[in-house]
């Protein structure tokens, strides 16, 4: 019924997942009405501010099915839709817009890295999309309209634009001990190959500052060597036994990691709807806590005043979708796209089995059998050295 | 033909309510507040890790000494926990007391401060449909962003402290902060069910009468998720009996010195209203009870051979009236 939200990386002792329980159990009927009333008072405004943005909002089909949303580019004959829901379509593809007008549509090219393919469409040109280069603020709102002009989703900005792929990061190559209790980081394994390895980072070393900033921990030091790019040189300012001094380090890209299951985050991830197949690594967007569904992905998003800040890329989970602002779209408009008989849908991200999923766990603890107890230390060692690795990586996780 | 019937009701409804409450939204004075609470309580919302419990989860500094509020379940087994700010900087704290029947707990930052910290505001007075924001360590600490920001409003009240909102929450959010739209902090996220409109967050009030006792690190009651078995969950004391071809409760029994006996009620009584609303069967007042809180009052329609009368009954605490299992 319930979930207690603590995210914990090992062996939950705490109540989990009951059998699916949709309602709210104390919701009373006049509570529902009000927030029902409200929903739709909202909605009535919003219309006003979608009207335009809608004129270029068009459904991508195939068959009965609906895939995507799409955006009107071009001179009104291309549409910008999301590649990984269009490339596997069972049958040919069909797009209507606004005055539910079908279009035969074929796709000419596609941004394997953005997820976005690009369509043709037959018949008569729909308006194409402006777009505005406004970059909203955190918790501006945002609204993504239906080719009706009714909305498709509304929300905020809950996170300013940034990259959410990995490998695009800065990486130091130490570990960290993590007895160490600061302040800095106390470095227990330098990686060969890397820039800490070059600079001559030994075991033992503390590292008390990056560039100038004084660092309390591990967490501030990946804080610290966000705002930095793979390639870039820091002075790092370090102890060692020999007393204080500074150091160049060049950074390198962080190398792909493995990415923990973690089922019980991945069972939250999709309370709440569906959610996109491909839903991470877009390396310029912002995150929303608007929910459209994976097929209404594609679409324009608007500001208040309605202009046009970017399209929607991912419905990422319960909590999350991802915008790519219009001026990122418009910069990779200028490239060309891959040709969309060799193009590939790219991997979701695998996360490393650690634990099978389990479906119907009790929802109150038991006291665990002393069978139970070895496989949760076996599962904690393993979990442990998952860890260690992930900790040793020492760059900004995503 | 009924259900037809049913859905015009609600319409009607609806339709009523949005010309009394929800008349033509002014989103842009809405979207400012919601930009300046966002922004003006961030550098306050915290990560708390521990590595000995490996839980990852959220709080919210409310002090310039270094006072956190927490989940409950966020502190359980740990002593100690690593508070980490949104830009990064890392200290320690000290876990101080929970009660884990509200799922509220605190943590002292170690440290001289000033630290940045936001203002209490109050959560009884919340119902459904007043705009909130949420703020959290969505899925642990993240270096490449600042907690995200979730805006939503009370979808529901109750059990007891809990409310109900469309403040979308996912792992690590727990125990971070919920404001008001003046920027005050009314409540702290616990748990969410599978419909997105489920998430669930201790209100602050329940902070306030049990402040004193965590401060000085007591911890008591018992994490649950069932909020008809929550200790702490409000009742009137009587024997429910059941009289289906009648609408309202029918009292089978008064425990001595309930709030039931102290409102005289007596065995046979029909309560067939709570504080004015229609009680039709056992369920709906199990329901309207668990908003409430103890100490509550509430009247109570009575009817009993053949006469309607009303009462008052403050409510207790089910642990307080019978005996714990």
């Amino acid at each position: 019924m319930k979930h207690p939200l603590a995210k914990l990386l090992l062996i939950c002792a705490l109540p989990n997942l009951a059998a699916a329980q949709d309602e709210i159990p104390l919701l009373r009927p006049e509570e529902r009405a009000v927030v029902d009333a409200q929903s739709e008072a909202l909605y009535a405004t919003l219309k006003t501010k979608l009207a335009t943005a809608a004129q270029s909002t068009v459904r991508v089909w195939s068959g009965k099915k609906r895939l995507a949303y799409g955006t009107v580019i071009g001179d009104g004959r291309q549409v910008l839709t999301k590649w990984s829901e269009v490339a596997d379509a069972a049958s040919s593809l069909v797009v209507d817009g606004p005055n539910r007008e079908a279009h035969d549509a074929k796709i000419i090219g596609v941004y394997e890295e953005e997820d976005l393919a690009i369509l043709e469409i037959n018949g008569e040109a729909l308006k194409p999309i402006a777009w505005s280069n406004e970059k909203p603020a955190l918790g501006a709102f945002l609204a993504a309209p239906q080719p009706d002009g009714r909305p498709a989703a509304f929300g905020v900005v809950s996170v300013l634009e940034r990259n959410l792929r990995e490998t695009d990061l800065a990486f130091l190559g130490i570990g960290s001990d993590l007895q160490h209790k600061g302040p800095g980081v106390r470095v227990s394994e330098v990686q060969p190959n890397t820039g800490a390895a070059v600079a001559g980072l030994k075991e033992g070393d503390i590292v008390l500052m990056v560039k100038e900033r004084p660092i309390s921990g591990l967490m501030e030091l990946k804080s610290a060597l966000t705002g930095t790019k793979p390639g870039e040189t820091v002075p790092l300012r370090v102890r060692t036994n020999g007393g204080e001094k500074t150091i160049s380090v060049t950074l390198s890209k962080r190398p792909e990691l493995p990415k923990i299951y973690n089922p019980r985050l991945e069972q939250m991830e999709r309370m709440g709807g569906k959610i996109s197949r491909i839903r991470d690594s877009f390396t310029q967007v912002l995150q929303s806590d608007m929910r459209p569904s994976p097929d209404q992905i594609g679409g324009p998003v608007v500001d208040l005043e309605g202009r046009v800040i970017g399209i929607t890329v991912a419905r990422a989970d319960r909590t999350r979708s991802f915008i790519m602002p219009s001026a990122a779209v418009v910069k990779m408009l200028a490239n060309t796209p891959n040709d969309p008989s060799i193009a590939k849908v790219r991997e979701p991200e695998k996360p490393v089995m650690a634990r099978a999923p389990k479906s119907d766990a009790p929802q109150v603890p038991k006291a665990p059998s002393p069978q139970r107890m070895r496989e949760h230390l076996l599962e904690m060692e393993r979990l442990m050295e998952f860890m260690r690795e992930e900790m040793r990586s020492l760059e900004p996780e995503r | 033909m009924g259900s037809i019937q049913c859905l015009a009701i609600v319409g009607c409804l609806a339709a009523a309510f949005s010309t009394l409450h929800a008349s033509e939204p002014d989103l842009a004075a809405l979207e400012a507040k919601v930009k300046s609470v966002a922004q003006q309580n961030l550098p306050a919302t915290v990560a708390l890790l521990s590595e000995d419990t490996n839980s990852s989860g959220s709080g919210v500094l409310v002090s310039a000494d270094g006072l956190i509020l927490t989940a409950a379940h966020v502190v359980q087994g740990a002593k100690e926990m690593f508070v980490v700010f949104p830009d990064g900087e890392q200290i320690t704290g000290k876990v101080l007391g929970a009660n884990y029947s509200k799922d509220i707990a605190m943590v002292k930052a170690t440290g001289k401060g000033p630290f940045p910290f936001v203002k209490l505001g109050e959560s009884k007075p919340l119902q459904a449909g007043d705009w909130l924001v949420a703020l959290g360590h969505s899925t642990g600490f993240d270096a490449t962003r600042t907690p995200p920001v979730r805006f939503g409003r009370v979808i529901s009240e109750g059990p007891g402290n809990f409310l109900t909102t469309d403040c979308t929450l996912i792992g690590g959010d727990s125990g971070g902060p919920l404001f008001d739209l003046d920027g005050k902090l009314v409540g702290i996220h616990s748990s969410i069910g599978k419909d997105r409109e489920n998430n669930n967050h201790a209100g602050i009030d329940g902070f306030k009468d049990d402040w004193d006792r965590m401060l000085d690190g007591k911890s008591w009651g018992a994490l649950t998720l069932n909020p008809f078995a929550n200790p702490e969950m409000p009742v009137l004391g009587i024997a429910m009996g059941m009289r289906p071809e009648q609408k309202g409760v029918m009292v089978d029994g008064v425990v001595d010195g309930s709030p039931a006996a102290m409102a005289g009620l007596k065995v046979g009584d029909m309560i067939v209203a709570l504080d004015g609303s229609a009680i039709n069967d056992g369920g709906e007042l199990l329901q309207m009870l668990a908003k409430r809180e103890a100490g509550d009052s509430v009247k109570l329609d009575v009817l009993r051979d053949d006469i309607t009368f009303s009462t008052t009954a403050k409510l207790m605490r089910r642990n307080e009236i019978f005996e714990s299992p």
